[in-house]
């Protein structure tokens, strides 16, 4: 199934608002499309004015449960017959709890929420061994993690962005000969992607690390 | 007189992700032996039906993974059945406080995420049995506090297979890294002793009493006169109740001591404290970096300059100081 292009939807869009960065929507494209036309709960943490939620809605297809997550009571306007809103704090466990109680794992997850490195960093802690074994966690306007007034600062220790250095160390921990252990995190993720302002890991277990020659050497 | 002790013994890497879990089936699980310490005991451990080590559940020290006791394989040999139940792996429990927080409590984390089912039981390495564990009042404190009791555990004596083993990484690994997850495991011990008063004086933490231990100076007695002197409160941590000892790192603004295990408690306060460590030596354990790496002490630590060689001992790791007068003004001036 071909799947509708995203930034023309964007670009064309007259219903409610979207607010996106415009070179977010290759990176949608490249880790959202084998979702597409699939049965799928999609978390988007940050409501903004309602237009986003009913992009992924027409996105991913019928299939689709699409959970808007904000702390703004106004948000639960949004709601319809695919998209459910859940007013509370991203970085309020019992609150998310509660959330996944209601609508099992998702499959993705966008965290466009509140920025702030602590609760991008709560709800990254949280979320991230919760969802489905095999999914997209995607964390944007990363640029807040340079910017003071989120808590964040140039290679200030406890960032996302600082964070994430720190991961990339535990995606290949097996190999750091004894300094990191294998992690929760090391065994149940396969890659992760930088982007401006984005970073996207991709779930899911690699089983197989044998470093293999093939093929015949007199040939 | 004094300078930094700047290198470390081990690696101290903190990790925010929390350790993998995993279910391993038919395992072989074989005890401590009794006559030997676990460091010298090349058979304890738990092992694949086939004989090959379950690095999950191995005891390490240092990033080299350098095991204590154990063995990389161990020919099979026939073995009778645990009990039907089933099981998580516990790790080692030592019976030394310092090595117990390090090495018993590590494993527990999942506990603190999830409880312990009722059906549940935790399978340990000991030379002792948990009854005799619960004697002692830390491990009565902090196991308690984890809802566990001696029931909650089961220890064998001869090598049994396991059906069905979970082996939950440990949160910490001496002188290598240590998980966020094991400060929060602390924390949640720790808060079930609260109640400090806060004071805004110095303490200083001495081993002068301690009848055996490491890192120990022959004249600290003279240091702790010279404390006493200048309004600082001596305490000897090793008298206190665990939850005491918790308390003091919630209430003084400064601790100071000869470094040790007693500063590891500092793990179970919410509150991160001033730290100025005396050492032996310019090469300080890595556990201690570790410690202060999760609950961001400030902590400095400082080798006397002018000591002399070890001044001997049962144990070897007793040191004597060339003017501990000098010493205990020197580390005054750092408060």
């Amino acid at each position: 199934m071909a799947s509708m292009n995203l930034l023309d939807y964007f670009f064309s869009n007259t219903q409610r608002p979207i607010h996106k960065n415009i070179h977010y929507f290759p990176i949608y494209e490249r880790h959202f499309a084998p979702f597409v036309a699939r049965p799928l709960v999609l978390f988007e943490i940050g409501c903004g004015r309602g237009g986003s939620l009913q992009m992924w809605k027409r996105f991913f297809g019928p299939n689709a449960l699409i959970v808007g997550i904000d702390i703004n009571p106004n948000c639960a306007e949004f709601e319809d017959e695919q998209v459910k809103i859940c007013i509370g704090s991203q970085s309020d466990t019992v609150f998310m709890q509660d959330v996944l109680d209601r609508f099992g794992r998702p499959d993705i997850v966008i965290d466009d929420g509140s920025h702030i490195m602590d609760d991008v960093n709560a709800t990254f802690s949280w979320l991230y061994p919760r969802m489905s074994k095999h999914g997209i966690y995607l964390v944007e306007d990363l640029h807040t993690a340079y910017w003071t007034e989120f808590g964040g600062g140039f290679r200030k220790p406890g960032t996302f962005i600082e964070r994430c250095k720190d991961l990339i160390d535990e995606l290949n921990a097996d190999y750091t000969r004894g300094y990191l252990p294998e992690t929760e995190f090391s065994v149940e993720t396969i890659s992760m992607h930088f982007y401006d302002s984005v970073v996207v890991f991709e779930r899911g277990a690699t089983y197989d690390k044998r470093s293999v020659v093939t093929g015949d050497q007199k040939a | 007189m004094l300078t930094p002790a700047t290198q470390l013994w081990g690696a101290a890497t903190v990790i925010d992700s929390d350790p993998s879990t995993k279910i391993y089936r038919d395992v072989i699980f074989r005890p401590l032996r009794s006559h030997l310490f676990l460091d010298k005991d090349p058979d304890w451990g738990v092992y694949h039906a086939d004989g090959a080590l379950i690095d999950a559940a191995a005891y390490c020290r240092f990033p080299a993974r350098t095991l204590v006791g154990q063995s990389r394989v161990i020919p099979p040999e026939p073995c009778g059945n645990a009990p039907p139940g089933v099981y998580v792996y516990g790790g080692p429990v030592i019976m030394h406080y310092g090595h117990f927080i390090t090495a018993a409590l590590p494993r527990l984390w999942q506990i603190m995420r999830g409880g312990l089912p009722a059906d549940v039981k935790i399978v340990c390495h000991s030379h002792n049995s948990p009854n005799l564990w619960f004697e002692h009042g830390y491990i009565a404190a902090i196991f308690g506090a984890l809802g566990l009791t001696p029931d909650s555990f089961a220890q064998f004596s001869e090598p049994v297979r396991i059906p069905r083993l979970t082996v939950s990484r440990p949160a910490l690994q001496e002188q290598t890294y240590a998980h966020r997850v094991f400060r929060e495991l602390c924390l949640t011990i720790g808060r079930k002793f609260t109640g400090s008063v806060l004071k805004n004086r110095t303490a200083y933490l001495s081993k002068s009493r301690l009848a055996a231990g490491g890192n120990r100076f022959v004249q600290e007695a003279i240091i702790d006169d010279v404390m006493i002197s200048k309004g600082v409160d001596v305490l000897y941590p090793e008298t206190m109740q665990f939850a005491d000892q918790v308390r003091m790192f919630g209430a003084y603004s400064t601790l100071i001591g000869t470094v040790g295990s007693a500063f590891h408690t500092a793990l179970f306060s919410d509150r991160a404290s001033r730290i100025i460590g005396l050492n032996p030596d310019q090469f300080l354990n890595a556990n201690h970096a570790l410690v202060d790496g999760l609950t961001g002490n400030n902590a400095t630590y400082f080798c006397a300059e002018a000591r002399d060689e070890a001044a001997g001992g049962s144990d070897g790791f007793i040191w004597r100081l060339r003017e501990p007068e000098v010493i205990a003004h020197a580390l005054l001036e750092l408060i």
